[in-house]
This record gives structure tokens, C-alpha cells and sequence, in this order.
């Protein structure tokens, strides 16, 4: 006989109370792992969000970039080739540059074996008092395409026809303004033109412009064998660096000149790329913000939602406890009278609680061993049962919870004088 | 053992007010005294054999058990002493209700492991006619029965002292004739015996007669 075995016999006498007790404490611990779970498989499932999201943008961009490089390819985009010593301010200000290089710089580049070009089109370009009109010009000389020699039969198509000696085109201010036909022969710079095109208006700096033959235009300007500018039309690069690709190579062929990017539609797509990837980045933060308050959210009601269903299961063991002192008060008081220190009573009453925390325990965890993989999956189980100090909690806090309710109504009960208790009986 | 109380006293405290409950009580007794104490309800038999046994301080007066004052000892040794040299036996059996016979009988021995009970508690059984019934649980005993198990239990671990409160109360005259035979042989072998009741016949079965009222002794025959 000993103390253990009372306690054994007396919950087997009173089954139905420690059954409650063990229902408590399993509720308790249910409530935890399912917490748990939930929360595991909240996280689990943002994080697999963020990753496809991730992905998704990645290729995307990836589609995009691929997308702007055969649009490249395709379209190609546009570069003006100016004299070294030009001051880009004034380019930018008034249109055209006044400094010039050798004509011959374009046959260079046309016998060259550039690659990164398509269309080359050598201009003289200046701003002309149209003396005849009163009237302010702004005088293209155009020579039309010059072929890229190397590539023979294999070349482009010509994009611009040439303006022929003698005749000239005339923008839209040009032409309605002085109310001039197509076929008229007008006077300019002292010199007859026959108009062989007008241009629609276009509401810009072409609408007050005269297109010549180059040849003229370096005779009307004094400026024989000169040019102000090429322009290189659907050049190529595969590479997002396309404006580096071709200056190094230009500049290899053309040393001394400056090259700037003309707006292209390649340009804005590559912007469009840029603008996709920081609203998909931006929307990603969005979602990552929003779920990230989600699950504090859901943190907080689970945490709230454990706390009050383990302060009902610490409140419930503790009364299961007084009343279970009560029923056994006669018995107390004879097992004191007996001999029974107070330490040995507490240790009788507070075992049942203990084994109520024990049992209740295990039942909740077997169950859950049953139940999580099957709810929340083998990886959600894993996260709860694989780590460590959730196994502490798990396994060590339920007892000590019932230890702990219990421990008042025991230290009450087994510091009831033994005396009092037989005299009342 | 000898017992010897000084000048006991206790009061109550209870809604009416205070009560006195032993006044002055005064006792010396040795080996194989058997005691029988009678008096009216109130008038503080069982409280007289509370302090005696060593649960109850008495409010005033001394108690000593050869040289030993138990209330001068802390609640854990005072516990340990009661386990070695009293036991008692009331009116209402307080048997442990889920455990059987055999396991009410060793209770005591729990707490006092001055050697293994088994023997001795073979031979209460035995000797106390409850052989048939040791493997039974309290709600399936007679009166009878009952008394005699919760007697073996006082008797496990041979006491120097058994305080009986009324233990013929509620049995036949049968089985209080048994239960009275087992004490009085308890007294003869050596032991101190005290026994409250209310019954002429139980009371005369002592060797020593203490007549209480009111809270003091009467006479002590």
C-alpha cells in the first residue's frame, strides 16, 4: 500500500470528475494546436503566394524584356551623329547644330562594317531668312539614304526618297501661308525651286521647313562638302545597353563625333518594362503588407481565442479540484488524523490534477497526431511537432497549468484542521 | 506510554457567543488503563479526546506522552507522532470509501514505516473476523463490519493509545460486544484506551470511569 495507489483508487472512484478534468485540459491543448495549424498553414500558404507572385513577375519581366529586345530587333530605334565639338544645349534649343563634320564621315560609316545600323542619312540643317517672303526657314539639305556598302543585295529598303537638284518640299506654314501649289516654281535664296511635295500640318518645327537636295543646300549656306548631322535610322541591339553597343562601334569607325538617342517606340517600351516591374514589385509589397496584417490579426484572435479557453480549463480543473476536496474532507481529516502530513494531502490531491494535465495531454496529442495531417498537411504537422520548444509547450505546460489550478484548493484542503473536519462529521 | 494533561481548557467561539467547552481537565494514566468517558451530549467527550489524541490544541494546559509534548512539536512531527502512537476509531467508521477492506486496514502504514504491515494486517483480519471480506469496499460492509475495519485500522501499527469516540454508537449489541472485547484485550496487552460513549453497558467495560458535565470531570472512578 502506498500513497500512488490511493490516489489510482480514487480516480477510479470518481472517474466522471477526472474525465471532465482530462476533457478540460484536452480542449486546452486542442485549442493550441489548432491555433497552431491554422497560423502554420496561413503563413505556408502566403509564402507560396508571395513565391508564385514572385515568379510570375519575374517572368513577366522576363517576357517583356524579350519582347522589347525582338521589338528592337524589329523596329529598331533612332540615333542623331553629331560633330565632337557640338554643344548638345544648342541641339536641344534650336533643333540643329551649327558646328559640322566632312561629308565624307557618312561614306565612312556607309564602307564600314557596322552593324548596329540600318539607314544612314546625312543633313545640313540651318534656320534661313526666306529673303523673297520675309519669312523664317528652317532649310534642310537632304541627300537621301546612303547605302551600307557591305551589305549588297542584302540591304534595307531606302526609308526617306532623296530630294532632287531643283526641286524642294515645303512644310505646311510654307506652302498654305503664300497659298504655293504643288508644281509651282517658287524663288529662294535667288535660286527657282519647282515644289515637288507639301507637307499636312504637323503643328511643329516642320511645318516651317523647306527640304532641298544636300548639294544645294551646301551651296545656298556656303558650306560645300559639309554636314551638320546623320542620322541613323532602325538601328539594331539585341542588349538593353543598345545606346553604349553603338557608340562603341560607331566610335570606333567615327572617332570624334557625339551620338544622342532620339525617342523611339523601343524607348517607351523599355520604359513600359520598367513601369510593369515596379507596380508588379509595388502590388507584391501591397500583398506581402496585407497578409503580413492578416496574420497579426490572426495571431491576436488565436492567442486571444488559447488564452480564454486555457483560463476556462484552469478555472474548471480548479473547481473540479474544491469540489473534489470537499467530497473528500472526511477523508482528509482521517487521513490526518492518521498522520498524513500536509505535504502528503497536497501531494494526494494535487496528483489527480497532475494526471488530469498528463491524460489530457496525451489524448489531445494523439488525437492531433490523427488529425493535423489529415486537416493541414504532413508539413504543417512537422512545423508544430518538429520544434522544440512548441514540443515544451505542448508536453510540459498542460500539466503544469493543471498542477498549478489545482495547487489552491489543495493547500486550502490539506491545511484544514483534521480536528474541525471529525468534530463537524 | 503514560499520558498526563494539565489543566486543559478549550472554548469555541460560535454565534451564540464563546463556549467553554473543557475547563481544567486534569489526567494522569498509564499502561492498560481503559477508559470509558460518559456525560451528556456537549459536554465535551469527544474535544477531550481530540486534545488528548494530539489533533486539537487545547487553549490552555499541557499534555505530555512520556516527557513528549506534542503540541509543542511542529505539524510534521506532531503528524509523525500521532502515525507511531495514537490511533482512533469514531462512531461513523470515516472509512476511505474506495478502498477496500484490506487497503483501509494498511492506510496507517503508509506514513509509518517502522515495518511492513502485511503480517500484522493478515492478522487483524483475522482476528477481527473480516477474512471474507477483505477484497470489499466500505459501501458493501455491514455496520458491523465497518467498525471492525476502521478498529484494525487503529490497531495496525499497534499505537500506545487508541481514542474511540462513541464506536458502539451505531452497531448491534453484537458487534459492539466485539468491538469492545477487541479493546479491552488492546488495553490488557499494554496499551492506553479512552473511549467515549453513551452506553451503560460500554462504559462499565473500562477499567477507569471518567464522568463528565459541562466541560469538567465529574468523578474518576
Amino acid at each position: 500500500m502506498n500513497i500512488f495507489r490511493i490516489i489510482i483508487r480514487e480516480i477510479r472512484h470518481s472517474k466522471g470528475t477526472f474525465i471532465m478534468g482530462v476533457t478540460a485540459v484536452s480542449v486546452s491543448v486542442l485549442s493550441y494546436i489548432i491555433s497552431l495549424s491554422v497560423l502554420s498553414k496561413s503563413q505556408m500558404s502566403f509564402t507560396d503566394k508571395m513565391k508564385r507572385m514572385n515568379s510570375d513577375l519575374i517572368k513577366e519581366i522576363s517576357d517583356l524584356e524579350n519582347g522589347i529586345r525582338k521589338s528592337m530587333k524589329g523596329l529598331g530605334f533612332n540615333i542623331h551623329i553629331y560633330p565632337e565639338q557640338q554643344d548638345l544645349a544648342e541641339i536641344y534649343e534650336q533643333g540643329y547644330g551649327e558646328q559640322t563634320m566632312p561629308e565624307e564621315y557618312v561614306e565612312k560609316l556607309a564602307n564600314s562594317k557596322i552593324v548596329t545600323v540600318n539607314h544612314l542619312l546625312p543633313r545640313l540643317t540651318q534656320m534661313v531668312k526666306w529673303a523673297e517672303k520675309e519669312q523664317s526657314v528652317l532649310l534642310i539639305g537632304v541627300r537621301g539614304e546612303v547605302p551600307i556598302a557591305f551589305r549588297g543585295e542584302n540591304r534595307k529598303k531606302a526609308l526617306i526618297d532623296p530630294v532632287k537638284i531643283g526641286d524642294i518640299v515645303l512644310g505646311y506654314e510654307l506652302h498654305n501661308k503664300y497659298e504655293i501649289k504643288l508644281g509651282d516654281i517658287i524663288k529662294f535664296m535667288g535660286r527657282e525651286f519647282k515644289v515637288t511635295a507639301t507637307h499636312p500640318s504637323r503643328g511643329t518645327i516642320d511645318d516651317i521647313t523647306a527640304w532641298m537636295a544636300l548639294s544645294t543646300v551646301q551651296e545656298l549656306l556656303k558650306k560645300s562638302g559639309l554636314i551638320n548631322g546623320i542620322l541613323a535610322l532602325e538601328c539594331n541591339c539585341e542588349s538593353i545597353d543598345r545606346l553604349g553597343d553603338i557608340k562603341k562601334e560607331i566610335g570606333q569607325i567615327l572617332p570624334g563625333t557625339k551620338i544622342i538617342e532620339k525617342e523611339s517606340k523601343a524607348l517607351a517600351r523599355a520604359e513600359a518594362r520598367n513601369k510593369v516591374k515596379k507596380t508588379g514589385e509595388k502590388q507584391m509589397q501591397n500583398f506581402a503588407l496585407s497578409q503580413k496584417e492578416l496574420i497579426v490579426s490572426q495571431s491576436i484572435t488565436a492567442t486571444l481565442f488559447v488564452l480564454i479557453i486555457t483560463a476556462l480549463s484552469i478555472g474548471w480543473i480548479a473547481y473540479l479540484t474544491f469540489s473534489n476536496v470537499a467530497n473528500r474532507s472526511v477523508e482528509i481529516g482521517i487521513l490526518g488524523a492518521m498522520g498524513f502530513g500536509g505535504s502528503k494531502l497536497i501531494l494526494l490531491i494535487i496528483s489527480r490534477a497532475t494526471l488530469m494535465g498528463v491524460a489530457g495531454t496525451l489524448c489531445a496529442l494523439l488525437l492531433s497526431f490523427l488529425a493535423v495531417p489529415i486537416f493541414w498537411g504532413e508539413q504543417v504537422f512537422n512545423d508544430i511537432f518538429m520544434n522544440p520548444s512548441n514540443l515544451f509547450i505542448l508536453t510540459c505546460v498542460p500539466t503544469l497549468l493543471a498542477c498549478c489550478s489545482a495547487w489552491i484548493p489543495a493547500v486550502k484542503g490539506a491545511l484544514k484542521d483534521p480536528a474541525v473536519i471529525l468534530r463537524n462529521e | 506510554m503514560a499520558l498526563r494533561a494539565d489543566g486543559i481548557s478549550k472554548t469555541y467561539s460560535s454565534e451564540s457567543g464563546v463556549i467553554r467547552v473543557l475547563n481544567h481537565i486534569n489526567l494522569e494514566l498509564s499502561k492498560s488503563d481503559f477508559v470509558t468517558i460518559s456525560g451528556p451530549s456537549g459536554c465535551g467527550k469527544s474535544t477531550l479526546l481530540m486534545i488528548l489524541g494530539a489533533l486539537q490544541e487545547p487553549d490552555e494546559g499541557t499534555l505530555e506522552y512520556d516527557g513528549i509534548s506534542p503540541y509543542e512539536l511542529n505539524a510534521k512531527d506532531r503528524a509523525q507522532f500521532r502515525s507511531t502512537n495514537i490511533g482512533f476509531v469514531f462512531q461513523d467508521f470515516n472509512l476511505v470509501p474506495y478502498l477496500n477492506v484490506r487497503e483501509n486496514i494498511l492506510c496507517p502504514g503508509i506514513v509509518n514505516h517502522s515495518k511492513d504491515w502485511g503480517a500484522r494486517s493478515a492478522e487483524l483480519i483475522e482476528s477481527l473476523g473480516l477474512s471474507d471480506r477483505v477484497d470489499h469496499y466500505p459501501d458493501q460492509l455491514s455496520s458491523g463490519e465497518k467498525q471492525r475495519t476502521a478498529l484494525a485500522r487503529a490497531l495496525l501499527v499497534e499505537p500506545s493509545i487508541i481514542f474511540a469516540d462513541e464506536p458502539t454508537g451505531n452497531l448491534d449489541q453484537s458487534n459492539g460486544q466485539k468491538v469492545l472485547e477487541h479493546l479491552t484485550v488492546y488495553a490488557n496487552n499494554g496499551a492506553i484506551v479512552m473511549m467515549a460513549t453513551h452506553d451503560k453497558e460500554a462504559f462499565n467495560v473500562g477499567n477507569k470511569h471518567l464522568q463528565m458535565a459541562e466541560g469538567s470531570v465529574l468523578t474518576l472512578t
